[in-house]
């Protein structure tokens, strides 16, 4: 089954282009990649995908259906939920609360249901709290829970961003850079759990510079360069890529991996 | 060793937290019991109460800017006041037409208001206030202009009027915690989560799936709500209203009571509004530098409680931190 296809993406600044007639799809099992150099227009093609900068050319499909030019929320009620590069998180809430957020889309209370506290109002904050408990042991996070989010550490940090768009049951999770800054040992616990994510169901999509973690992690990789897709394929075929060996200046970065 | 020390000092800090609350509560406790001057004091700082906790939910839960908040609380006062002296309506009934006109004003000046961010937001807001108040100085056969309107009924449901000082404030102090009850319910709920999600990043609230503008509109007709329920129970309290008493002093007043109290907690508002209304009083005996020790008190307040007097412990806490870095040793 296809998860999620883009056809013919192209993203155009003025005269910049950042994308140029990207077309892949990704298999609902398992975790995929989108490697590139710096400025290689990761990053716009993730902002294309989850509606927050709509293509200037070209389609996305999530599960076969077509969500170009969708709203950011709308497209999170879908299914298809992304973290950030530079780490979005309820700062001055809990741990706990910032989990707890990520539930919205799978709850329903409203203002009266806040104030009149129904019984189903009241069943549905004691599942969401225990759902974001849970979440936040899936992570490491649960010994964490009533700390504010912005006294943990930064590699506990990118790990609370994943519980928290989990928290959403998405069916692609988009994680971006989700290593960046993190050291060898936060890499491979995070590794860890990004193969937990996908083996309970969930397809996992990654942008990432870190090489260890892509080789170790993904079982499919698109590369882009300046813009368009210069490979596909699996791990080992990548890593013996002419073009893909060439992007990397000579491929020192590849070959370490 | 044993951690009792650790034990009774977090107590302390617990009821520390508590404590300006208790403090502001207990005043109002007190006002009822004397029956003195201090009702009338007493009396405003509440009916403040709701203004400034319908301002916390737009501002403090949901992070956005408004400096027009005094219209709404003109829409609710001017309904009252002519519903119930000029045609003679009940109170309660002219109370809910005034709410239902205040919600319907916030959804069509929210509507294409909110679209703004920051200081364009604030700006708008403002002229929402300024326009307000002009109508009301010229909509002279209706609001009577500058002359305003008297003769407005005391509270009260068929026979049972509210005459008494002391009826009027235990019914300003129910009205009161109401609004603070309703505010922390609102705060811990999905509803509230959504409000301190798209103060926190409005990228991540999206992402997550929440209708940022859709909450941002809800969140300013709720604040709406609160500031035409103050309109109306100052109209029915004072008995009188004019276009000066709605004026760009009030948005001023509750903006001070909000970040003295301290903006985003539920019982700020109540802390803010009680301290700012007796401030003035307390220091009195000043005379002539009445204005300079009030200043000088607020920002000594500032500086000290960033969080707001609601956070005090906070204060504390880190007061405590330098003295005995020691103990305060990571677990």
């Amino acid at each position: 089954m296809i998860r999620l296809r883009v056809e013919h993406l192209t993203k155009r600044f003025g005269g910049l282009v950042a994308n140029s007639d990207v077309t892949f799809s990704i298999n609902a099992a398992g975790v995929s990649a989108v490697i590139g150099p710096n400025g290689a227009g990761k990053t716009t093609l993730f902002n294309m995908i989850s509606g927050f900068s709509p293509p200037t050319e070209g389609r996305v499909f999530f599960n076969e259906q077509e969500i170009t030019g969708l709203e950011p929320e709308e497209i999170a009620t879908r299914g298809l939920v992304r973290t950030f590069q530079l780490t979005q998180l309820f700062q001055n809430q809990s741990v706990l609360e910032n989990v707890m957020i990520g539930r919205h889309v799978r709850t329903k209370a409203g203002v009266i249901g806040a104030l009149l506290r129904p019984r189903w109002v009241r069943d549905e904050e004691r599942q969401t709290e225990q759902r974001s408990h849970e979440l936040l042991d899936l992570v490491g996070l649960g010994a964490q829970a009533d700390m504010l989010a912005s006294t943990l550490p930064y590699g506990q940090q990118r790990l609370l961003e994943i519980a928290r768009a989990m928290a959403t049951d998405p069916q692609l999770l988009m994680l971006d850079e989700p290593a960046a800054g993190l050291n060898h040992e936060e890499t491979e616990k995070l590794s860890q759990i990004i193969r937990r994510i996908s083996d309970l169901g969930t397809t996992v999509l990654l942008i990432e510079h870190d090489m260890r973690l892509v080789m170790n992690t993904a079982d499919h990789i698109v590369v882009l360069n300046f813009g368009r897709k210069i490979a596909e394929g699996s791990p080992s075929h990548i890593q013996a890529d002419k073009d893909v060996i060439e992007a990397y200046l000579g491929g020192t970065e590849m070959l370490d991996a | 060793m044993t951690n009792s020390p650790a034990t009774i000092s977090s107590k302390l800090m617990a009821a520390l937290r508590h404590a300006p609350a208790i403090a502001a509560a207990g005043m109002v406790a007190y006002a009822i019991a004397d029956g003195g001057y201090i009702v009338t004091v007493v009396g405003f700082g509440l009916i403040y109460t709701i203004f400034v906790a319908g301002l916390n939910i737009f501002m403090g839960y949901a992070g956005q800017t408004s400096f027009g908040q005094n219209a709404f609380a003109a829409i609710g006062a001017y309904a009252s006041a002519v519903l119930t002296a000029t045609y003679g309506w009940p109170p309660l009934l002219a109370a809910l037409a005034g709410i239902v006109a205040t919600a319907i004003c916030a959804f069509v000046i929210g509507y294409p208001t909110l679209r703004l961010k920051g200081h364009y937001l604030a700006m708008a807001t403002l002229a929402i206030g300024l326009i307000i108040y002009e109508v009301a100085v010229q909509w002279q056969s209706v609001t009577n202009g500058y002359m305003g309107i008297s003769g407005i009924p005391a509270l009260g449901i068929g026979h049972y009027e509210l005459l008494s000082d002391r009826a009027q404030l235990i019914f300003l102090a129910i009205m009161a915690v109401l609004s603070l009850a309703a505010s922390w319910l609102l705060r811990h709920s999905r509803f509230g989560r959504a409000l301190v999600a798209l103060s926190g990043s409005e990228d991540a609230a999206r992402a997550l799936g929440i209708n940022v503008r859709q909450y941002k509109l809800t969140a300013f007709i709720i604040s709406a709500i609160y500031a035409s329920i103050s309109g109306t129970l100052f109209v029915h309290i004072v008995g009188f209203i004019s276009p000066e008493m709605i004026g760009m002093n009030m948005v001023i007043l509750a903006f001070t009571m909000l970040y003295v109290g301290g903006i985003g907690t539920t019982t700020g508002p109540l802390i803010g509004a009680i301290v700012i209304g007796l401030l003035p009083e307390s220091i009195r005996s000043f005379k002539d530098y009445q204005d300079l020790v009030y200043g000088a008190a607020l920002i000594l307040i500032l500086i000290y409680a960033p969080g707001g007097i609601a956070s005090l412990d906070q204060v504390v806490k880190k007061l405590l931190r330098t003295k005995a870095p020691a103990k305060e040793v990571a677990p």
